[in-house]
Order: C-alpha cells, then sequence, then structure tokens
C-alpha cells in the first residue's frame, strides 16, 4: 500500500509483518492498515485454504478463506443495493456461526459498522440498541430472535429491512420487511455482476480510523453503550495478539463465546485474519465441552465460568471412579502440584519428584487432558472478569497452562496477560506489547495505547468522562502495578462503597476472594451508607447439589437447596473464611442466597454470567432490607 | 404441604443406576398420609424407576426411603408389600389366563382373613362395577380401561397405606382416563387412600394430586402445590399444551425452561 508516507520499520512475526515498535502508526498488517483491506489480502492470498469448520448433521465441514470472500463480498454488495450507506451500523442477533463472521466482513468491507446483539437479550433490550444505533438492517439468525423483534412494541421504526438466515418454520412469512440470506446473497450476485469493482472501490475508501465495530459494553451498571472501535484499535489488538497469544497460522481455535463481545470477536473474527487460524464453531454453548474434545485447540479463550466447570467435571468425575483410580488420581495431583508450585517459584523439580511426575504424566494427565480435549492445547486463557488462583494452580498442576490476562472492550479487550515466560498467579500480568499503563493517584488503572477506543456512539459527554485530560483512557478499575510489572485489580472504581462509618470498601475485592469458592458462582457485597456489610449470593447449582447429595441433605428444587440449613452453613463457612482475611469493619457480618436459578436471560445477569449490581440490589431488596 | 406432621413416605437424596447410568440422580420427597402426590415428567425422567425404588424392584445407589419412620430401601419388593406399599405398574400387567376374580384373588395372597378378604373384594366391585359384571371372565379379554381398573382393584386387595401408580392413563382414551381418575379421587376422599402417581397426563394428575413435583433428567426441578405447579408457565406450556403463539400468530421453537 502506498497511501502512507512513512513506513515505520517493519518486523516479522510468524510470518506476518508488522510494526516493528508496537504502537508506532500506521499499523500495519501484511502492509494492510484496515480490517477490510487485510480481509481481501488474506482471502486472495490462498483461497482454497480452511477458515472454518461447522458442524452440519454431526459432521464437521470445513470452509474456505475463498468461501468467506465469496459470501462476504455478496452480503457486502447485496446491502449496498439495500441502500446500506457508509457509516451506517448494522446489528447483528445471532448465535456463533460462520455466517456471523460472514456478515462482520461483508459488513465491514462495504463501509458499515458491524454490531452484535446478545441472543440473550430480551425484547426491550434488543429495542434499546436498535434505537441508539439507528440501525437499518437487522439480521436475525432465525424464528425465535425473529419474533423478538416482532415483540418490539414500537416495531423498530429505524429498522428498514430484516434479513433472516434460517428460513425454518417461516415459510408464511410475508413482508418487504422480511429478507432470507439467500435473497441477499441473490442481490449481492447482481450487483457483483453490474459493478464488479465496487466491493473493491468501497474496501479502498476505508481508513484506518474510520469506525469499524460498535461493541455494546455488557456493562454491570446502566444502559448498554456503544464502544466504538476503529480499524487501527482491531489492527493494534492483532499486532499485540501476534506477539502474545498461542495463534500461529494453521491453528485450531473454538468459537463459543458471544461474538457481540470483544473477547470472543477478536479471537475468532480478527486474530485468524493475522494469522489465518482456523475457527470451530461450537453446535450450542451445551455442547462446548464434546466440541471441545473433537476438536482439540491449541488455543482456548474462555471466561472464568467455563474453566471452572471443567475443573467440577474432572473433580465429579474422579469422585465416581474405584478406589484405586482415586489413590492413583490423588498421588498424581501431588506430583503435579508439586511441579505447579516449582514453576510458580521459578525453581526445578528433584530427581524424585520428576520420576513422579513422569509418572503421573504416563498414567493420568496425558490421559486426563486427551479427555478434556487439551491434549495439543498451548495456551489457555482466562479473562473477562477474576479467576480463583487455585484454579489455575491446579490446571497447572495437570500440565494445562492457563493464564490470567485483563482488557477491556474500551482498549479493543488489549491490555495485560500473563504468559509463560512472566506468570504470577493473582495478578492479571504485564502489559501487552505497545500498552502504557499507570495508576492514577487514586487508584484508578489508566492505559495509553493504539487500542483505545474512538468514544461512546453518541455520548460525547460519556466519551469525554472516560478520557483525562492528557488522552489516556479511565478504565474504571483499581488496581495496583507491582516492581516487576505485573497488575493486580482489586475492584471498580464506581462500586466503591462508603459504609455508614465512613469506612471506603472496594466490594469486588470481597466479592471476586468469595468467587473463588467451588460452591459460590457469584456474590454482591452490599454497605453502601449501611451500617455494616453483607452480601447476597448466587451458589454453583452443580456443585452444591453434589455437596447435598454427599452430605446426604435432602432437597428438591433449587429453592430448597437454597433453604437447607446445612447448605446455609456450608455457603456462612465459605465466608467465614474469606472474612479471615480481611480487617474487621471489612467483614461481611449477613449473607442471602438467591433461590431462583437465574439464566442469562434474566436482567440481572449478563451475557457472561455476572451478576448486575444495580439490578440485584433493586429486584432483591426484601432480601438486602432483611439484613439490616 | 401444610402438613407439619412427620410424612408418611420420606424419600432423601435417592439415587439409583440402570447399569452404569444413574436414571435417579438424588431425588428427594415427601407424602403425607391421607395425600397425593404426583410426580410428572417427560419420556425417561426417572419416574417409573423412582417407583420401582420405592416398591423394591431396583436397589438404590445411595439415599434412603423412610416408611412410616422406617427404612424401607434395599428390602425385598415383597417385604415391601407387607409393609403395607403397593405398586400398581405401568402396562397393568394382570394375569390374562387368570379370572378377574383370581387376579383379585392374588392381591390379597399376604392376607388370611376370608372374611375381610371378601369384604375388600365387595368394595373392590362397588368401585369398579364393572369388574363385577365380569368377575369369571379372563384378564386377557378385558378391554384396556378394564384391566386398567383391574389392576388398582388388584392393588387395592392388599388394603395398602400407600399405592404407587404408574401411568393409570397409560393407552386409554381420555373418557376412561377421566373416569379412573375419578374413582382414584374418590378412593382419596372416601377411603382416605394415600397415593403416588407417576403421570405424563398432566392436566388429570394436578386436578387428583394435593401436590406435585417436577422430574427432568433424574432430578426435581420443580416442587409445590398441584395449584401452584398448574399456574406456572412452565408446566402450562411444556405439560398442559398452552401455548404462547407469539406476535406472528404461529411458533415452533420452544423457550427455555426456568421452572419458576
Amino acid at each position: 500500500m502506498t497511501r502512507h508516507a512513512q513506513i515505520p520499520p517493519m518486523q516479522t512475526v510468524k510470518g506476518v509483518a508488522i510494526n516493528a515498535t508496537p504502537g508506532t502508526r500506521p499499523v500495519l498488517i501484511d502492509g494492510c492498515d484496515t480490517i477490510p483491506a487485510l480481509f481481501r489480502h488474506r482471502c486472495q492470498q490462498d483461497p482454497a485454504r480452511i477458515a472454518h469448520r461447522e458442524k452440519t448433521l454431526g459432521i464437521w465441514k470445513a470452509f474456505s478463506w475463498g468461501d468467506y470472500w465469496q459470501h462476504a463480498k455478496w452480503i457486502g454488495l447485496g446491502l449496498k443495493r439495500l441502500g446500506l450507506r457508509r457509516g451506517d451500523v448494522v446489528q447483528i442477533l445471532s448465535e456463533d456461526r460462520k455466517e456471523w463472521l460472514y456478515f462482520d466482513l461483508g459488513i465491514q468491507c462495504a463501509g458499515g459498522i458491524a454490531s452484535g446483539i446478545y441472543t440473550t437479550d430480551a425484547a426491550a433490550q434488543v429495542a434499546y440498541i436498535l434505537r441508539d444505533s439507528a440501525c437499518r438492517f437487522l439480521i436475525v439468525e432465525n424464528e425465535e430472535q425473529l419474533d423478538k423483534f416482532l415483540e418490539i412494541p414500537d416495531g423498530a421504526p429505524s429498522v428498514e429491512r430484516v434479513i433472516i438466515l434460517d428460513d425454518e418454520g417461516l415459510h408464511n412469512l410475508a413482508g418487504d420487511r422480511f429478507l432470507f440470506l439467500p435473497d441477499l446473497y441473490k442481490l449481492g450476485q447482481a450487483e457483483e455482476a453490474e459493478h464488479p469493482q465496487a466491493f473493491d472501490a468501497e474496501i479502498d475508501q476505508t481508513a484506518a480510523g474510520d469506525v469499524a465495530l460498535l461493541v455494546y459494553t455488557s456493562g454491570t451498571t446502566g444502559a448498554p453503550k456503544g464502544a466504538m472501535l476503529t480499524h487501527e484499535n482491531v489492527l493494534a489488538a492483532m499486532q499485540a495478539g501476534l506477539r502474545e497469544l498461542a495463534i500461529d497460522p494453521g491453528t485450531e481455535q473454538l468459537c463459543f463465546l458471544p461474538l457481540c463481545h470483544i473477547f470472543e470477536r477478536n479471537n475468532s473474527s480478527y486474530f485468524p485474519l493475522a494469522v489465518r487460524s482456523i475457527v470451530n464453531f461450537a453446535e450450542s454453548p451445551e455442547t462446548v465441552f464434546e466440541n471441545l474434545r473433537e476438536i482439540s485447540p491449541q488455543t482456548f479463550s474462555a471466561v472464568p465460568r467455563v474453566w471452572e466447570k471443567i475443573y467440577s467435571r474432572v473433580l465429579i468425575l474422579g469422585q465416581e471412579a474405584t478406589p484405586l483410580g482415586r489413590l492413583v488420581f490423588g498421588l498424581a495431583m501431588q506430583a503435579g502440584l508439586a511441579r505447579a508450585d516449582a514453576e510458580a517459584a521459578g525453581k526445578t523439580l528433584g530427581p524424585m519428584a520428576k520420576l513422579g511426575l513422569a509418572l503421573a504424566e504416563m498414567f493420568v494427565f496425558r490421559n486426563l487432558r486427551q479427555m478434556l480435549g487439551m491434549d495439543r492445547l498451548q495456551q489457555g486463557i482466562s479473562g473477562a472478569a477474576p479467576i480463583s488462583p487455585a484454579l489455575l494452580r491446579w490446571y497447572r498442576a495437570i500440565g494445562v497452562p492457563v493464564y490470567e490476562g485483563y482488557g477491556m472492550t474500551e482498549n479493543t479487550a488489549t491490555c495485560t496477560v500473563n504468559r509463560g515466560a512472566a506468570n504470577r498467579l493473582g495478578t492479571v500480568g504485564p502489559v501487552m506489547p505497545g500498552v502504557a499503563l499507570r495508576i492514577a493517584p487514586d487508584g484508578e488503572i489508566q492505559t495509553q495505547a493504539l487500542t483505545n477506543f474512538k468514544g461512546y456512539w453518541n455520548l460525547p459527554d460519556k466519551t469525554a468522562e472516560t478520557f483525562t485530560v492528557d488522552g489516556w483512557l479511565r478504565t474504571g478499575d483499581v488496581g495496583r502495578i507491582d516492581d516487576d510489572g505485573f497488575l493486580t485489580i482489586t475492584g471498580r472504581i464506581k462500586d466503591i462503597i462508603i459504609t455508614a462509618g465512613g469506612k471506603n470498601i472496594t466490594p469486588a475485592e470481597l466479592e471476586s476472594r468469595l468467587k473463588f469458592s467451588h460452591y459460590i458462582a457469584d456474590a454482591v457485597v452490599i454497605g453502601d451508607k449501611r451500617k455494616y456489610l453483607t452480601c447476597l449470593i448466587m451458589i454453583d447449582q452443580e456443585n452444591v447439589e453434589k455437596f447435598a447429595q454427599d452430605a446426604k441433605v435432602p432437597f428438591s428444587d433449587f429453592a430448597s437447596l437454597c433453604r437447607a440449613p446445612q447448605v446455609l452453613d456450608l455457603i456462612r463457612a465459605e465466608v467465614d473464611q474469606v472474612n479471615a482475611e480481611f480487617a474487621r469493619v471489612e467483614q461481611i457480618k449477613d449473607f442471602r442466597l438467591i433461590d431462583v436459578l437465574l439464566t442469562p436471560e434474566d436482567e440481572e445477569l449478563t451475557a457472561t454470567m455476572k451478576l448486575k449490581r444495580a439490578t440485584v440490589e433493586k429486584r432483591h431488596k426484601p432480601l438486602i432490607d432483611a439484613m439490616y | 404441604m401444610t402438613d407439619h406432621a412427620k410424612p408418611l413416605l420420606q424419600i432423601n437424596n435417592l439415587e439409583t443406576f440402570y447399569g452404569p447410568i444413574m436414571a435417579i440422580r438424588g431425588v428427594s420427597l415427601e407424602l403425607h398420609k391421607g395425600r397425593v402426590v404426583t410426580v410428572l415428567g417427560a419420556n425417561g425422567a426417572g419416574k417409573t424407576t423412582l417407583l420401582k425404588t420405592i416398591s423394591g424392584i431396583m436397589d438404590p445407589e445411595k439415599g434412603e426411603i423412610l416408611f412410616d419412620g422406617q427404612p424401607i430401601q434395599g428390602l425385598e419388593p415383597h417385604k415391601v408389600v407387607r409393609a403395607g406399599i403397593v405398586h400398581v405398574p405401568e402396562g397393568r400387567e394382570v394375569f390374562p389366563l387368570l379370572t378377574v376374580e383370581e387376579n383379585l384373588a392374588l392381591g390379597a395372597y399376604t392376607r388370611n382373613d376370608a372374611t375381610e378378604i371378601a369384604r375388600d373384594r365387595d368394595l373392590v366391585f362397588a368401585y369398579f362395577p364393572i369388574l363385577a359384571e365380569r368377575r369369571k371372565q379372563e384378564a386377557g379379554t378385558l378391554s384396556g380401561g378394564q384391566q386398567q381398573m383391574l389392576a388398582i382393584g388388584r392393588g387395592l386387595m392388599l388394603r395398602p397405606r400407600i399405592m404407587l401408580l404408574d401411568e393409570p392413563s397409560l393407552g386409554l382414551s381420555p373418557i376412561l382416563t377421566q373416569e379412573i381418575f375419578a374413582i382414584l379421587k374418590r378412593l382419596n376422599r372416601d377411603e382416605g387412600m394415600t397415593m403416588m402417581v407417576v403421570e405424563q397426563n398432566a392436566a388429570v394428575a394436578l386436578d387428583l394430586a394435593n401436590d406435585g413435583y417436577v422430574m427432568e433428567l433424574g432430578r426435581i426441578v420443580m416442587s409445590g402445590t398441584a395449584a401452584k405447579l398448574a399456574a406456572s408457565d412452565d408446566i402450562r406450556s411444556f405439560y398442559l399444551g398452552h401455548s404462547n403463539e407469539g406476535a406472528r400468530g404461529e411458533r415452533r421453537w420452544k423457550r427455555k425452561k426456568t421452572w419458576r
């Protein structure tokens, strides 16, 4: 590309040319400065190469970069023919599937802004996002999501066309507003025949500073805000990922978290553009573990809930094994934990410990990793919420390296990450290349990087609040950096509780300690302007049921499980254990369990299954008041 | 469940396997004297296994079954019968080559008080007059509904303290189902019979029962009074066939169950 007067020095990483000095402009990957340009380059390089795999009728089918290009092109041109203008926001309301990515790229190539809506969002939330983004074109996956759109009371007037991916059950659907995917492809083909150069022309028109995506922040407080990420933001994130993550050409990865979230979007849409790794789509959120075993990916990025679930599965399997099996597993775990601790301390194991570990590897861990689909895993990443150090240690013990990272939508999920050479449990690691980090006097973590977003859609005031006078991003998180540059997060600045006694408390610190218990899925600490701290707890259904079953505690449904005195004692013991680590005024005096089994459809939970503080406080007010 | 007395039948943390498959994964429930409890659930939820475990046909791996405070889990089936729990199996299972009278006599095999047995037989005939008419007929020649009546009658001959009924409506016409459930209701009201009814026909079962449990994949996912269950959105759409047509007037996808 010759559009830049000054090309900064380049360097080749994993066969890809990127800026030799992270953080320099223009951000170039193989000479491309926008996502569409890079996409075109990748597709033309080797169109027959596998880009995606998706399961059809129980069989994994491969789809090439050529398919990717062709379909994205038809989508982009089809939308243009329908009247898409540069800068229009197109919303995608679908579970993960290859068409999600076809649309992501097709929209961007045509100059639109791609944005996703969680399939678990209720009609009211969908309506809000459609209105907020003045969305003219909406992509819905199927009947279920279409019905959600149709439930919107005012009919979402901004939406001109709804494009439906699956026509199952919708043959009787009539109306000019609706269009099935094959029809869009046809429009695209017609446009292509008439204007063969139109698509390339649109790609060339796009500039690095243009907004590429809107990512609505799941936000545990307030209405969702659309974060505007530019091409440059995403390319800078790709470069950091390329340098620090175990994605290589041909790497297998599994796509299963919502693509509307920047974490999965980076992993499954953009990083693969950088290195041409292969994205496998999980069949459904319920089959992730089976799909994981089938794929056995080299890299796997997940939220702590997923890592916890895998751990619980192994634990439950272990308890159901024969006594001999349990004994062998116990011995192997001892050897494994010794390895984990030695690695953490940077020491080498003694000869006996080495022998024990070799046996454990041979008889237990190798099989276990194979069973989990982690036998090829080079790097597991945990992000989007704090993870228990004990859990990371356990994964180390069985020979699965899981690293905790930290980022947010507003910095394209690129901030810090632990890695093989620099890993410290309990921290979120040192900065990623090209990111500058500082702690403000009030403890807030602030970053400066090319991955920092452009601002919130239509919210200049909020955007201004998010940046400091000297242009640093205010993350809203509180934390500290140790002498070696490892960052530790202690909480959210807005969530700081000031008790009636005038004591400042960061609830997240208590909450994440509580969450590290296998029996507690999530917790919300309460106490602002109150005499003392209390807490609402969401129990982990599977593990608490297992406990009740083993301890012979009778229960029928979820509510009765939450009422059982032994369960309350169990949780109390967990709370007491956490309390012991805190000063008296910071201790939790009382707690209540949320006795309904919450699903992501519930307003109390974010799509990543985190409790939303404000909603929880409002919805469960009687429970809270009962504690004061 | 306003009854605070000790339950007649109490099941705690029951687990039962079919070979390596855990069919019941920790079930706890209570049945109080004089009440009717229904257990709802789809095929394979573990309902029949639950009844079989109570009546001793299958042994639980874990958990306890207290009948009048005494543990009966793992007892031989005939001992459970003697204790006073009778199981009316799914698909009726009457002795086809024996007459109605002989089938009823077999129901009373644990007893030897001839006059009392005769009185109970008359009681059965009073509830099921059709059986009196056909007392000399071979059971195999009866219609499905009559066989179901005979199976229930045979169970009554034991003078049980609890009747376990496994899908009494199976294979019956709606009219016959109504008829049999009306008789069960009278048995409960007039004789004070305590019953546990496993059913797929949630409408009739919830009408008969005082309390209900919903089982899914070997676990109880919901419990409460029959009225509460009948009013729940999930029960209405998944068991009672009420549907929300949605904005388009037709809808094929199923919303996710939350059991609230």
